[in-house]
């Protein structure tokens, strides 16, 4: 018979679990940090300043596939606010979050739908985190005109969006499956 | 990898360029008629509205930021910026309606109005132009 309890066992399974959930947030929060901290030491300039690849991304990304989009969200919320507070003051941390947050509701929805590869959901990730952050633009700087900003922004998003895309791909192939147990 | 590509992964990639190209293109559609003028913002503040046909620099110095507007022969770019990504100066020259230059680090918007739009109180040229 089963009782309807948890059983002494099952419960310290349950603790472990989240015990072990936490944990795992922590590392990998830690390794996302490590891809931000990389790309602030060698920035990926194709040209257009200002423009970036967004390296960081990776690990949500491969998190959204491969875990859950709990373990992404938190991950990804830790390494903006962390990154933001390190590498560039809290104005530019605003604008980080409000993009990240954006492009990582797009990419999960995109993901549910179930129509989109890997690549198209990094894209679109890609354009909308530069599309959150010209949002925040335009109401900080109070300038609707910043508008023809778009294109620029859309391209460059693509651009980054599908070249994440690509190693995160890469990635997913790579990685042994049990490491994500 | 390229067999992992779907059907909606394209759709989006072209509706994308599409929008992207849609708003380039905008300003363009406007005519370059007579009687435009510049507008120059600071964050909210207008710094002043100049005609385009008058050849003038503009020096706007806000919150210790230099930027140096230029008109001439119609048209305009902003000449220097103190700020670090340049992207104001390496717009180059506008001249249509609608156009716009950017320097978001300085908070400075540098824009082509049409002869109807931006109203008379705003427009006399401010005591920082020389």
């Amino acid at each position: 018979m089963k009782s309807s309890t948890p059983s002494p066992n099952e419960q310290s399974g349950r603790q472990q679990s989240v015990t072990r959930r936490v944990a795992l947030t922590g590392l990998l929060a830690a390794l996302a940090l490590i891809f931000s901290y990389v790309e602030v030491l060698f920035p990926f300039n194709a040209g257009v300043p200002g423009v970036k690849l967004g390296l960081a991304n990776l690990v949500p990304l491969v998190l959204l596939y491969r875990m859950d989009e709990r373990y992404a969200f938190a991950v990804n919320l830790i390494r903006v606010a962390l990154a933001g507070l390190l590498f560039s003051g809290l104005f530019a941390a605003l604008y980080s979050l409000a993009g990240s947050c954006v492009s990582f509701i797009i990419m999960l929805l995109l993901k549910k739908t179930d129509k989109f590869s890997i690549l198209g959901v990094s894209m679109a990730g890609g354009v909308f985190h530069n599309l959150g952050q010209l949002c925040v633009a335009i109401f900080a700087i109070s300038g609707p005109q910043l508008i023809h900003y778009m294109p620029v922004l859309i391209l460059s998003g693509m651009a980054a969006g599908i070249i994440v895309g690509i190693g995160a791909y890469i990635l997913i192939q790579r990685l042994p499956a049990k490491l994500f147990m | 990898m390229i067999a992992s590509l779907r059907k909606a992964d394209f759709l989006l990639f072209f509706s994308f360029l599409a929008i992207a190209a849609l708003i380039a293109a905008a300003p363009l559609v406007r005519p370059s008629g007579d009687g435009q003028k510049v507008r120059v913002i600071y964050r909210e503040e207008v710094v002043g509205i100049y005609p385009l046909e008058k050849d003038i620099d503009i020096e706007v110095e806000r919150d210790g930021h230099l930027n140096i507007i230029s008109i001439q022969n119609k048209s305009v770019y902003m000449k220097y910026s103190d700020c670090k990504n340049q992207i104001c100066v390496n717009t180059g020259k506008i001249s249509r309606a609608g156009e716009i230059i950017v320097c978001l680090p300085n908070y400075v918007i540098v824009e082509i109005i049409g002869n109807g739009e931006g109203g008379g109180e705003n427009e006399v040229v401010d005591a920082i132009a020389k």
